[in-house]
């Protein structure tokens, strides 16, 4: 029906919009039919109750703590989405427009607000919503993942790497901190990188590690029933969740990715798949790393003892020279040869011949002092490079070196000696000659040993 | 030791001060969805007696969204660590400490975290958690916070295209300047979602029995956001703590009824 003219009761009333004016504090003062109809509730029900009431409870926050303040502060708040609740428990969107009315003293004394039916909106609103969510979880993942793998890639020790797993980690999952752990050959875990704060590892840590499953502690409560010995830590933490995720190479764990939060926090499969995912990143380039160490150090080693190869005792005899030239304290080369060596080799089998230089070499490496550095220079010829030391330092390590070498082996029954050649040169002198020439000096020097009868030492002060 | 950077603190939180500057400092800390704005109606009435200091926490209002971490405001002690800065930087002692809503969880990490600086602590609307947990009703489930991260993305859906070069700031469109300054309660869209989960997914209760300073919680008689009964476990937990129920009803008794806020406020201060 047509309103009369003037008739402004039934233009409220049968408005096609739902109308309230509240009281400053919300409590509705009038409502119209229309907004009573879509709530299926009486008048007396509706008036004198407060707006929000009105609302289903994720809306009636919205409007509590950002639509109402932000309504008395600007007078206007236009086009907010809300949910109404009906009486039969089911919920309409609308969106509203409200304005504020101000009292003879200009504060703030009530509010009229409109609401229209946004249903059919809603829905399109509610599908893109979940669209535009789905899009920048799965866009947010691959970035992470991306970036992360751009990291991980360009680092070249174990520890960069664990820093940038570390810094991944944070940026992706809003944790407090982060720690990466990783496993040493007696398999306890040590710390490679985290950031200040980090807990120490524990029972979660430690069950990540075994299980070679991801483990999570939502919350105190959790952490008080599965890990109470935990606890004290993570109150002191300021720690409220925990994720721990396994680094694994293939089966193997390797270490692990602790992540704490100062919030309880659900963990749902998405989140442990990306945190797991990430792991694997960092793992993979784990492995490759120490794949490229043990090749680097295959390459500069001799395989059966486990010594370094001539390649690398000339970078390391040119780095102490140089070192040399600039402290200006001297060095030595220290070579010898096994004397009669080749007899042994061809009376008692290459093996045998093998194992004696297994044995010397371990003699070798105790005989010198930590700071030396033995080679295998070829056959049974080994060199040793000692920095910071004179002549008669240079003469002691020789000495001790041959002395190591008579004593008797179990392979063989043989007795073998050593012919010794020491070049030492002064930090001064050092600037003047090559590696090359130091060596050859050492070398002319362990002849002279060889020739006076062998089983000596021979120490040449180059300059 | 570096010595802290005075401006940054200062222009990271949006700090401003007025009243009296030998004054009691009374702190003014704003909940969430609003701003600093959020106690023009009340601030005001302490500038007779008290050195008044408002600030925004980083992400609202004035302060300076490149501060935001979302690691460290992932939780409350993020926040509660500011305000000890802002504390430090203005070398406040004796504070009254004003937290509305999840501010006043806020003041009480920061008042366990370091006493000192602590006066009084007046904690309007406080709830400790949101979310029901067995015999405790703290009035929402999960189900709901959903459904205002659903709110709030629903909304901003809408606004995010015209809202975001205001926020970023645009020098090259003064005009854009001037509706900023018309512009209340804001806040990034990114912000919000992360602090709506921050105010409502977190659990402040074990840190309630822990606070030593004087504390005056302010509840309203009808409010939906921390009903009666939170309040009430708020007063139980906190030991000697002062429970007053104010005329005013809903959440926002700052913007609703000032005066009656104000005059609480000072009656517990004496």
């Amino acid at each position: 029906m047509t309103p009369a003219p003037g008739d402004y009761e039934d233009l409220f009333q049968r408005a096609p919009f739902g109308y309230v004016a509240t009281d400053i504090d919300g409590s509705i003062l009038e409502v119209n039919d229309t907004l009573l109809e879509w709530l299926g509730r009486r008048r007396d029900v509706v008036a004198g109750s407060n707006f929000g009431e009105l609302l289903d409870p994720g809306s009636r926050l919205f409007y509590e703590t950002r639509y109402r303040s932000t309504l008395l502060l600007q007078d206007r708040v236009d086009e907010v989405a809300l949910t109404l609740l009906r009486a039969d428990g089911s919920t309409m969107p609308v969106l509203a427009n409200a304005s504020a009315d101000r009292d003879a003293h200009g504060e703030p004394s009530g509010t009229r607000i409109a609401l229209l039916d946004a249903s059919s909106r809603h829905e399109y609103e509610r599908a893109l919503l979940d669209a535009r969510r789905a899009a920048e979880g799965s866009e947010a993942r691959s970035r992470v993942l991306q970036v992360s793998a751009a990291a991980f890639i360009a680092a070249t020790t174990e520890s960069e790497l664990a820093q940038h797993l570390v810094a991944s980690a944070i940026g992706a999952f809003d944790a407090a901190t982060a720690t990466v752990l990783i496993a040493d050959d007696a398999g306890s875990l040590v710390t490679a990188a985290g950031t200040p704060r980090s807990p120490a590892p524990g029972g979660p840590v430690r069950r990540a590690f075994e299980t070679r499953a991801p483990v999570v502690v939502e919350s105190l409560e959790a952490a008080e029933r599965e890990y109470p010995a935990f606890l004290d830590a993570m109150r002191a933490g300021r720690i409220d969740a925990i994720s721990a995720i396994p680094l694994l190479d293939g089966h193997v764990p390797v270490g692990v990715l602790v992540c704490t939060y100062g919030r309880s926090r659900e963990f749902d499969g998405t989140a442990i798949r990306l945190q797991s995912a990430l792991a694997l990143q960092a793992t993979q380039v784990l492995v490759r790393l120490r794949l490229q160490a043990e090749l680097q150090r295959m390459a500069l080693h001799d395989p059966l003892t486990g010594l370094a190869n001539r390649q690398l005792l000339h970078d390391r005899a040119e780095w102490a020279r140089l070192a040399a030239v600039r402290s200006g304290s001297s060095m030595a080369l220290v070579f010898f040869d096994l004397d009669g060596f080749k007899q042994i080799n061809d009376r008692f089998g290459h093996q045998a011949g093998d194992g004696l230089l297994i044995e010397v070499a371990e003699r070798l490496r105790r005989a010198v002092r930590s700071v030396d550095f033995c080679a295998r220079f070829g056959g049974d010829e080994f060199v040793v490079v000692c920095e910071d030391a004179d002549d008669g330092a240079a003469a002691l390590i020789a000495e001790r070196i041959r002395v190591a070498i008579a004593q008797p082996y179990a392979a063989v029954s043989e007795t073998i000696t050593a012919s010794v050649g020491v070049a030492v040169v002064s930090g001064a002198g050092a600037a003047d000659l090559s590696t090359d020439l130091l060596l050859e000096r050492a070398d002319a020097a362990m002849y002279a040993s060889k020739n006076a009868g062998r089983d000596r030492v021979t120490i040449e002060v180059v300059a | 030791m570096i010595p802290a950077d005075t401006t940054d603190v200062r222009r990271r939180n949006n700090v401003h001060e007025s009243g009296d500057p030998s004054g009691r400092p009374i702190v003014f800390a704003h909940g969430f969805g609003c701003s600093q704005e959020a106690w023009r109606l009340v601030a005001p009435q302490f500038t007779d007696a008290y050195r008044v200091i408002l600030f925004d926490h980083v992400g609202a209002g004035g302060s300076d969204l490149d501060a935001y971490d979302r690691s460290k405001y992932d939780a409350l002690h993020g926040y509660a660590d500011d305000l000890l800065e802002v504390l430090e930087e203005l070398d406040l002692h004796d504070v009254v400490f004003v937290g509305h809503s999840v501010s006043s969880m806020i003041g009480v990490l920061a008042a366990n975290t370091d006493p000192s600086r602590f006066g009084a602590l007046v904690l309007v609307g406080p709830s400790p958690r949101y979310v029901n947990d067995g015999d405790y009703v703290g009035g929402f489930e999960q189900a709901d916070i959903d459904g205002l991260l659903d709110s709030l993305d629903i909304n901003y859906l809408g606004w995010s295209a015209t809202m975001a070069p205001v926020i970023m700031g645009n020098p090259g469109r003064p005009e854009l300047g001037e509706e900023l300054t018309t512009m209340f309660c804001r806040v990034d869209p990114d912000v919000a979602r992360q602090f709506a989960r921050v105010t409502f997914l977190s659990d402040n209760r074990r840190d309630l029995a822990l606070v030593t300073v004087p504390t005056l919680i302010l509840q309203s008689s009808d409010d939906v956001i921390a009903p009666l009964p939170v309040g009430e476990f708020v007063h139980e937990q906190i030991p000697g703590s002062t429970l007053v129920v104010l005329e005013s009803t809903g959440h926002i008794p700052n913007l609703s009824g000032p005066a009656g806020l104000g005059a609480a406020i000072r009656a517990f201060l004496g």
